[in-house]
């Protein structure tokens, strides 16, 4: 093998130049591949503007004959989009804090520590992560009427504090990274291990936190099923207003007026998304399986 | 000193959010009466709902959206809504099984009960007959659903002639008819041949059934009547339609949006629902009402029978602890201001006949479905379903069983039976 | 030896301090409503009477219907191809992606963000573009030819569910590239020199390396897949039923999922006893998958640590 190079590590990036063809080529297809991903959003937003009747209209139209900002207006009226939307952000926040402060507490003891019994409560940890939730949602329907929390919102809570065993284990994952001397120098110093945890891991963790932050707020923004089912009337969630709400005489789906809700309902979406976006990258880069 | 401190922190965060979820779970005054309410969003808006709780100050409604699901899961739960709202021809269902509140004492103590059109004799259950017995509920308002409207543009163009205002077509006449108007080229269908609600087609079946004077259950509706060859027929003939693409909610060829637009441009010709679609022909853009007929239901047998097949209405809970509240609220939905607002709104007859001189008769094309309307009335029957099955029940296991059928995976004899055999193992479950 | 015996016992006790909380709300929000569902599936309770003791015959009759047995094999064809066109497309984009060049961070943004739409809003979004009569894919074919149309969402159900599932790779991408970006350059420069071309370069360094990533992904894509309900019913929905009539839409049978069966059982026939049943019978899959797959593939990852 030739190793005249300098074969150090080097940062990703900084590779000797490569073939101009090859640089042309990548570009061509990400900017492909990225046309092909963003144009059903694009598509979305058009037919937002149109009319009902000419979304059936035979043969269809591309571009409608008049914007209708009516939609928009009618997506923010027929239903008191605000209030839901309050509903939502409340819902979301209440899963999410609580859920970073247990899961970084349950990630911490699974990482640092070691103890008879781990391996059994860990592989539990891996088969609960398989479980889909909307599988156990009619019996956990029938498990929170008989302790009369239907339509409130400490169900959430209660999951949130039960900690989400996919943020467990990135938890796990991320705290496992770090040296031991610097929590034994801590210790030594008198802080007791919960301290460690919250003054000197938790600290170093923002990429992590904000990754199941984001993760923890989309998936209860998102969520259709679980509000329909446990929650009703004005305490529901945007998702499940939007999707009753925007009918007719008769309960018919206004469509126009359902695609303007849903363009609106993705603008919190993207800012955070926009917003966090950095973070998240580094939080899976941090937690990855792959060592360096 | 570490226990000590992690259990004050988490105590502390509980406490945090515990403080903000109650922020957000609706309290209740001890003066108060609260009665929760499943209701339509789009037929009960907000306001008509704050106007009642203005009007009567120490009643609340709590609002629960109207969903099969959620329903079963309150009534499962033991906790049902106080008022909740269901189609006439399931409601023996229900009240066989005890939910609903005899309404008949309260309801003449209010209105004239010959006032009530027939149809609400759906609402009636004696034990073995629907039509007969107490009354459960009535409805909010009804259409005679086996009445069609036609684009008579498409059925120029099919060279269809126009059906009369006075006599029915018969059942071959009318698929014939249907047939012929349905435009398929290269792959696509340009205009569907009827369009249907349909999440309540078993009405039609029982209201062809009856013009022979028969029905869709048998012994006591304890088993579906599948070994009638007439009903066999009615079967194949609405799969046939469906796999021809000429019926409109088909899965083989799905439209983009539901019939209501697709009338509006002229892309289905018929639709077969009732006088309830008028409102929707007068709100098209593209095509005026007056190029729109209404005929009488066609005929399947000898008889000449309309009906409704649907009924939708609202019920009361039997085991409302808070009557007096519920009753006010449904005396004021269902039979007094509002109830005239909606016979105004020309979107379906009144439960009342004394309400019938508010319904809109402005337009040509309103006083002429009008007018078609009367014709039919004394036609008017009471469709019998079977108290075993939720309406809704019949549908989605057609659904499920006649799919594959619809798409060549295994014979329609097959499939059909699999239908028949999956009710009856419903029904069998339910008597037990 | 004191000394090691007390330290051990204090590590032990710290970590069930610190675990405890979680075993005890995993026994109340999991075991509790496993025990129930369990329990529920051997009765014939209907969500109205009583519950009936029947044994273990929900779950033989399961075995008998073939609505059942068949949505399990579609269950599994699904999940197959879903993980198969996700994960690679993933991981060929994220390879373009990892490399330097110029709006690299803006090409990620945009191509993780369907990742963040929710499951209505995609839904819809697919609906409208995929729909035979007003949807883009047939207005441009149509616009070539006006004889040619695709009936997408009627023949081709599973093709276009899994295209909405690739439109929100997203998640899976950022995964990957974390991946890519944790390979030593090393290891890349000195298979650069040697004349590797790029191709040789991703099939035998970078992947390899990437397995146990890789591995996770699957794990999870069976999870994920095994739990689809919403996606598959509103796509082919009838249009103006909305929601209020999702149970009673029908999938076409290539997208009739194991899940969809459980609701409509449990929703729409009223047999929540046969709904746990079938659902029972879908955890039991997806963990002997995943067992049987993890052993087969045991020699193929390469873990550099435990």
């Amino acid at each position: 093998m030739n190793m005249n190079k300098n074969t150090d590590f080097i940062a990703p990036g900084r590779s000797k130049p490569k073939s101009d063809n090859g640089k042309v080529l990548t570009y061509v297809v990400i900017i492909f591949i990225v046309l092909l991903f963003v144009i059903p959003i694009l598509w979305l937003i058009l037919s937002s503007f149109k009319t009902q009747e000419e979304m059936v209209t035979f043969p269809p139209t591309f571009f409608p004959l008049k914007a209708q900002f009516q939609n928009y207006i009618d997506a923010l009226t027929k239903i008191n989009y605000f209030k839901y939307l309050g509903n939502t952000i409340v819902l979301s926040l209440i899963y999410t804090v609580p859920g970073i402060i247990t899961t970084a507490i349950f990630g911490y003891g699974f990482a640092r520590f070691n103890a008879p019994g781990k391996k059994i409560f860990f592989n539990i940890l891996m088969v609960l992560l398989l479980i889909p939730p909307i599988a156990v949602l009619i019996p956990e329907y029938a498990f929170f009427s008989k302790l009369h929390l239907v339509n409130t919102y400490y169900i959430w809570l209660l999951w949130g504090i039960a900690g989400n065993p996919l943020f467990i284990y990135l938890f796990k994952q991320f705290f496992s990274y770090f040296p031991k001397e610097l929590e034994e120098a801590a210790l030594l110093d008198g802080c007791s291990h919960i301290g460690v945890l919250f003054r000197i891991f938790l600290p170093l963790s923002k990429p992590i936190i904000v990754t199941v932050s984001l993760l923890s707020f989309l998936t209860v923004y998102g969520d259709f099923m679980g509000p329909a089912i446990l929650l009703s009337g004005d305490n529901t969630t945007l998702a499940v207003a939007m999707a009753n709400g925007y009918v007719a005489r008769n309960g018919i789906l206004l469509t126009p007026v359902l695609l303007s809700g849903i363009v609106l309902y993705l603008v919190p979406v993207l800012l955070i998304f926009i917003f966090g976006q950095r973070y998240y990258v580094q939080g899976f880069i941090s937690s990855s399986g792959v060592k360096e | 000193m570490k226990r000590i401190y992690q259990i004050v922190l988490i105590a502390l965060l509980i406490a945090v959010m515990l403080t903000a979820t109650l922020a957000f779970t609706s309290c209740k005054t001890n003066k108060e009466v609260t009665i929760t309410l499943m209701r339509d969003a789009a037929e009960m808006p907000d306001t008509v709902i704050a106007a009642f709780e203005a009007a009567n100050p120490g009643i609340k409604v709590n609002v629960v959206e109207n969903d099969a699901a959620k329903l079963m899961a309150m009534v499962s739960s033991g906790n049902p809504p106080d008022i909740f709202r269901i189609n006439a021809i399931g409601s023996p269902y229900w009240i066989n099984k005890g939910l609903l509140m005899d309404l008949t004492p309260y309801l003449e103590k209010t209105i004239d009960m010959k006032d009530l059109f027939l149809v609400n004799d759906m609402f009636r259950w004696d034990g073995k007959t629907q039509g007969q017995g107490p009354y459960y509920g009535i409805v909010k308002d009804w259409s005679l659903d086996y009445m069609y409207y036609y684009n008579k543009d498409a059925l120029k163009e099919a060279g269809v002639p126009i059906p009369s205002d006075d006599t029915p077509l018969t059942y071959t006449e009318f698929t014939d008819m249907i047939n012929k108007v349905t435009v398929y080229k290269d792959g696509k269908v340009e205009r569907y041949g009827f369009g249907f609600t349909d999440d309540e087609w078993n009405g039609y079946f029982m209201s062809m059934l009856a013009s022979k004077g028969k029905t869709l259950f048998k012994e006591n509706g304890t088993k579906l009547n599948i070994d009638d060859p007439d009903v066999k027929a009615l079967f194949k003939w609405w799969f046939d339609e469906a796999k021809t693409y000429h019926a409109m909610h088909n899965p083989l060829d799905p439209a983009s949006d539901w019939d209501g637009p697709l009338l509006q441009v002229g892309r289905v010709a018929i639709m077969w629902d009732g006088y309830w679609f008028g409102p929707l022909i007068n709100e098209g853009t593209t095509i005026s009402p007056d190029s729109f007929g209404f005929a009488p239901a066609p005929m399947y047998g000898d008889k000449r029978v309309n009906a409704t097949g649907g009924g939708t209405g609202y019920v009361i809970s039997k085991g409302t602890k808070n009557f007096d509240a519920a009753w006010k609220f449904y005396q004021y939905w269902m039979l007094g201001d509002e109830a005239i607002a909606r016979a105004k709104s020309g979107w379906g007859l009144p439960a009342l006949k004394s309400n019938m001189k508010y319904v809109p008769q402005e337009t040509a094309f309103d006083k002429y479905r009008l007018a078609q309307v009367n014709k039919e009335l004394p036609y008017q029957v009471v469709l019998q379903f079977t108290p075993y099955l939720r309406d809704s029940a019949m549908i989605s296991v057609y659904n499920q069983q006649m799919e594959p059928a619809l798409k060549g995976t295994i014979e329609f004899e097959a499939a059909l039976k699999n239908f028949a055999d999956a009710l009856d193992a419903m029904i069998a479950k339910e008597i037990k | 030896m004191l000394f090691k015996g007390i330290r051990i016992k204090h590590e032990t006790k710290m970590f069930y301090m610190f675990i405890g909380f979680w075993i005890v709300m995993f026994i109340f929000m999991n075991v509790i409503p496993m025990a129930y569902s369990f329990y529920f599936s051997l009765t014939n309770y209907d969500g109205l009477s009583k519950p009936v003791f029947v044994g273990f015959s929900n779950y033989l009759n399961l075995l008998k219907d073939y609505r059942f047995t068949g949505s399990i094999l579609q269950t599994i064809i699904f999940t197959f191809f879903n993980i198969v066109a996700t994960l690679t497309i993933s991981l060929f984009v994220a390879n373009l992606l990892s490399r330097k060049i110029k709006g690299q961070g803006f090409f990620r943004s945009v191509l993780f963000l369907p990742y963040a739409v929710p499951v209505i809003a995609t839904v819809f979004i697919w609906k409208t573009l995929l729909n035979r009569e007003s949807g883009l894919v047939n207005l441009i074919l149509g616009s070539i030819n006006s004889s040619l149309s695709l009936n997408l969402l009627v023949n081709y159900p599973m093709a276009a569910l899994i295209s909405v599932f690739v439109w929100q790779l997203g998640g899976s991408m950022i995964i990957f590239l974390a991946g890519f970006q944790n390979i030593p350059r090393a290891l890349v420069e000195a298979a650069e020199i040697d004349g590797a071309s790029p191709l040789a370069i991703l099939i035998r360094i970078k992947i390899p390396l990437l397995t146990p990533l890789i591995m996770y992904q699957i794990i999870v894509g069976i999870m994920l897949s095994f739990s689809v309900i919403v996606q598959p019913i509103l796509l082919t929905s009838s249009p103006g039923s909305a929601f209020t009539a999702f149970l009673s839409q029908q999938p076409p049978s290539q997208n009739f999922f194991t899940l969809i069966y459980v609701f409509q059982q449990a929703f729409t026939n009223q047999n929540f006893g046969t709904a746990m049943a079938a659902s029972w019978y879908m955890l039991l899959i997806m963990i002997v998958i995943s067992l049987i797959f993890i052993r087969l593939t045991r020699r193929f990852v390469f873990y550099e640590y435990e």
